[in-house]
């Protein structure tokens, strides 16, 4: 028995599977900490990395401990305040699955925690997470003309960039050609409503400045907009709204432009005590020629040279003022897209929806797994047999995910429908190769090595076939069914290479007696 | 061992004995599935009914049975069709079809207002235009499949009759899968073509099988065609297992589609394969001997 199980291990193609199911499993990578995971540090504390685990905040007259969500992380920077010293307790993971708690005091001068550190909920797995998983909005988008090939790639830069900057991480632009060579972009956001999305990338983004008639500066004078830093970047409350804030900078010609534009303009002093005194014209802030925004020029101003404007607007709601502001700071910041872009498709999925759709994929696939074997149970009555079967198909599905981890594949559910389908493939190569070993009885080693040997024959015509058929879906320009052609070729591989041989050796090892 | 006898009877009977005749079954079970296409094409121009993904309009999906059918029925008087989500014989939520875009958020203020929770509404608005661009695009991709499809049996089997008709009775597969899904009222999406391009996978399998014990095995030819129904039966039954689990559990749209799709073929898949290409590849055989 002893020199049996050694055989076993020590076959190439089973040490192969173990390995690799080994290292799968460090790709996936399944989490089971509690805390929130750092995403952003500020440059000025070397010491703390984005991916520690945030598990304490000690403040001097506030703690918080059970730290679970984003809301609970802000609702612990508030209360800490300003101008004070915190200790963070955090986690960080030396080695796979072993952590050293440390901590860290961090003073805050002028800022909040949440201005210093950003955190995100702990991802449960390596594996990407498509929208039907994990809730986000997906739409495709027409451009009103036929694109070059520049033009496509600057579309694609410009979206990415206008959706990071909004605040929007894994964000997935990509193109869909179809069959007269037309393109349709296609848009993959984790978080977001469709009116959000809808604001942020129907806009094509073209900023003119106009005093009376005059154009100042345009989009393309724009050499910077200041995102995150406190010192332009505000969201006050003025006792009636909550007003933001964000200041611009503009190229040397447009601050030429608005001195000469400012010139000749009368200066006014609206209040009584002449405190405060303005020109008599605005800065009127146009995008794709639609007002956002009227500045009043302060009267020192006149003729001068200036190299920044400051945006205002405002909103009852403080988290709508700050949304308003991410979305003008992310349309300014990318460049203006060379057309525009309508969209032809939206769909929109909560979180909660797509917890909810794991959830019952989860069960599905379970009590999938436990039927199917139940049923070759009944089948074939060897404990041997399903043992190997079973080891065998959990490798496959293990190592497929394990590889999906690794290339940063989205796990959508095409790409969930593929493995599945790939799983059922394997489960009839294991019932061929099974199939020819109990042929004829077949009892020793050799004999069921050849008998092996005959159903690989089918094994690898099925691949063939199986890869014919998927290579034009996998080659082909619609992106949102590659993950289908992509996990059921990863799993068709890994099955082939890997566990169909290791399934035929555990048989001979198992079933043969000499 | 009862079980055993009584399905080595049926095979005899129905693949040994009267193999020539049973190529009738397929055919008559393939005229059936056209007629509901010729009839609708007849009808609306179309052989069969196409998606909302693919003819555009809008999808209000409601993860709750938190709402009285009457409130739905008058968001969706004209041109509107509701859908109620079953899930393992329990009701779980409704889907509202609109064929033309309309306002998206008066709809969903009022379900709001009508105590429908924000999280449980899901809103896909779809364009006609780029979903049958889509449609016609995977449409060639399925094509292309075909052809490389029929290259790979050929170049496996050297031999140009298990390579038609592998590739036929994959066909038909797909015919009558579109002509009961017609009959079901159920219409094709883009999901239902990618379902079909796994089918060729599937397919083909037992098609392969089947050649194989056909042209590669030795022995005699009754217990090698046995064998192979044999083998096909217990990869059928295990695969059935799967998607019938997948269309009683699963609460996605698109996997029921995709698992109703492949149930079908696998049952069209053993008739065709074992009542007409298997007993059409026997009669050349023995023509050529």
């Amino acid at each position: 028995m002893k020199e049996r199980i050694k055989k076993i291990f020590l076959d190439p193609y089973v040490f192969l599977t173990l390995i690799l199911l080994i290292l799968s499993l460090l790709w996936i990578h399944p989490n089971f900490k509690k805390g929130l995971v750092i995403t952003y540090v500020l440059e000025d504390i070397p010491n703390l990395k984005p991916g520690y685990i945030l598990k304490k905040i000690e403040g001097v007259n506030y703690t918080c401990t059970n730290l679970t969500n984003k809301k609970d992380f802000l609702f612990c920077s508030d209360k800490v305040g300003l101008n004070t010293t915190v200790i963070i307790y955090y986690e960080k993971e030396i080695l796979p699955y072993l952590y050293k708690t440390e901590s860290l005091p961090i003073s805050l001068e002028n800022k909040k925690l949440s201005d210093i550190i950003d955190v995100d909920e702990i991802k449960q797995t390596n594996l990407k997470y498509g929208i039907e998983l994990g809730g986000g909005v997906r739409a495709i988008l027409k451009p009103e003309r036929n694109l070059n090939n520049k033009e496509i790639n600057n579309i694609k830069e410009s979206l990415e960039l206008r959706l990071n900057v909004y605040g929007v991480k894994q964000v997935d632009v990509s193109y869909i050609i179809d069959y007269k060579g037309r393109i349709n972009f296609f848009v993959e956001i984790p978080r977001g409503s469709i009116k959000e999305i809808e604001d942020l990338i129907k806009k094509e983004g073209k900023l003119t400045a106009r005093i009376g008639n005059k154009t100042v500066f345009t989009y393309e004078d724009i050499v910077g907009v200041c995102i995150g830093n406190p010192e332009c970047q505000k969201v006050v409350f003025d006792g009636r709204i909550w007003r933001f804030m964000f200041s611009i900078y503009i190229s040397k010609k447009g601050a030429e432009r608005f001195a000469e534009a400012t010139k000749d303009l009368e200066i006014v002093c609206p209040y009584t005590y002449k405190t405060r005194c303005y020109l008599n014209e605005t800065l009127d802030l146009y995008i794709d020629e639609e007002l956002v925004d009227s500045l009043r020029i302060s009267a020192d101003l006149k003729g001068k040279e200036v190299d920044s404007a400051t945006i205002e607007g405002g909103h009852p709601n403080k988290e709508v003022a700050i949304n308003n502001m991410k979305k003008l700071q992310a349309i300014l910041s990318s460049k203006p897209l060379p057309v525009k872009l309508e969209i032809t498709s939206i769909q929109e999925i909560s979180p909660e929806y797509g917890k909810e759709v794991s959830n019952n994929l989860i069960l599905l696939f379970l009590l999938a797994v436990v039927a199917v074997y139940i049923y070759l149970a009944f089948v074939y009555r060897n404990p041997l047999i399903l043992a190997a079967l079973l080891f065998v198909c959990f490798s496959e599905i293990i190592i497929t995910l394990g590889l999906a981890s690794l290339i940063q594949w989205t796990m959508d559910i095409a790409s969930l429908a593929g493995i599945i389908a790939a799983v059922g493939t394997g489960v009839n190569d294991q019932i061929i190769i099974t199939e020819e070993v109990l042929r004829g009885k077949k009892e020793t080693t050799s004999e069921i090595k050849e008998m092996v040997k005959k159903a690989y024959f089918i094994v690898i015509v099925g691949f063939a076939i199986s890869i014919a058929a998927l290579l034009p879906l996998i080659f082909s320009p619609l992106v949102f069914l590659r993950g289908f052609g992509v996990t059921t070729l990863l799993d068709l591989l890994v099955g082939v290479l890997i566990t169909r041989p290791a399934y035929g050796r555990l048989l001979e090892k198992l079933l043969g007696k000499k | 061992m009862k079980i055993s006898s009584k399905f080595s009877k049926i095979f005899e009977f129905l693949f040994i004995k009267h193999y020539k005749k049973i190529i009738v079954i397929p055919i008559l079970i393939l005229l059936f599935n056209t007629f509901p296409m010729v009839y609708n094409f007849y009808h609306t121009g179309k052989p069969f009914d196409l998606g909302i993904d693919i003819t555009g309009g809008l999808k209000i999906t409601i993860k709750s049975t938190n709402i009285d059918e009457n409130v739905l029925r008058d968001i969706c008087k004209v041109n509107c069709e509701i859908k109620k989500i079953v899930s393992l014989g329990k009701l779980s939520g409704y889907e509202l079809y609109y064929p033309e875009n309309i306002n998206i958020d008066e709809i969903k203020n009022y379900l709001i207002q009508k105590g429908v929770k924000e999280e449980s509404i899901i809103i896909g608005k779809f364009s006609g235009k780029v979903g049958m661009s889509l449609f016609k695009t995977l449409v060639i991709i399925l094509i292309i499949g075909f052809i490389l499809v029929t290259v790979v049996v050929y170049y496996y089997f050297r031999s140009i009759l298990p390579a038609i008709s592998i590739t036929f009775s994959t066909f038909m597969d797909m015919v009558n899968i579109l002509g009961t899904l017609t009959l079901l009222n159920i219409p094709i999406s883009l999901i239902t073509v990618t379902a079909l391009l796994m089918l060729i996978g599937y397919s083909e399998d037992s098609d392969t099988l089947l050649a194989t014990y056909l042209y590669k095995r030795q022995g005699r030819l009754n217990e090698r065609l046995k064998k192979a129904f044999q083998i096909e039966i217990k990869e059928d039954i295990a695969a059935a297992i799967v998607f019938t689990l997948m269309i009683i559990i699963s609460k996605i749209d698109l996997i029921r589609t995709l698992a109703l799709t492949l149930l079908l073929g696998i049952i069209y898949d053993v008739i065709d394969t074992w009542m007409f290409t298997g007993p059409i590849q026997r009669i050349i055989m023995e023509k050529r001997k």
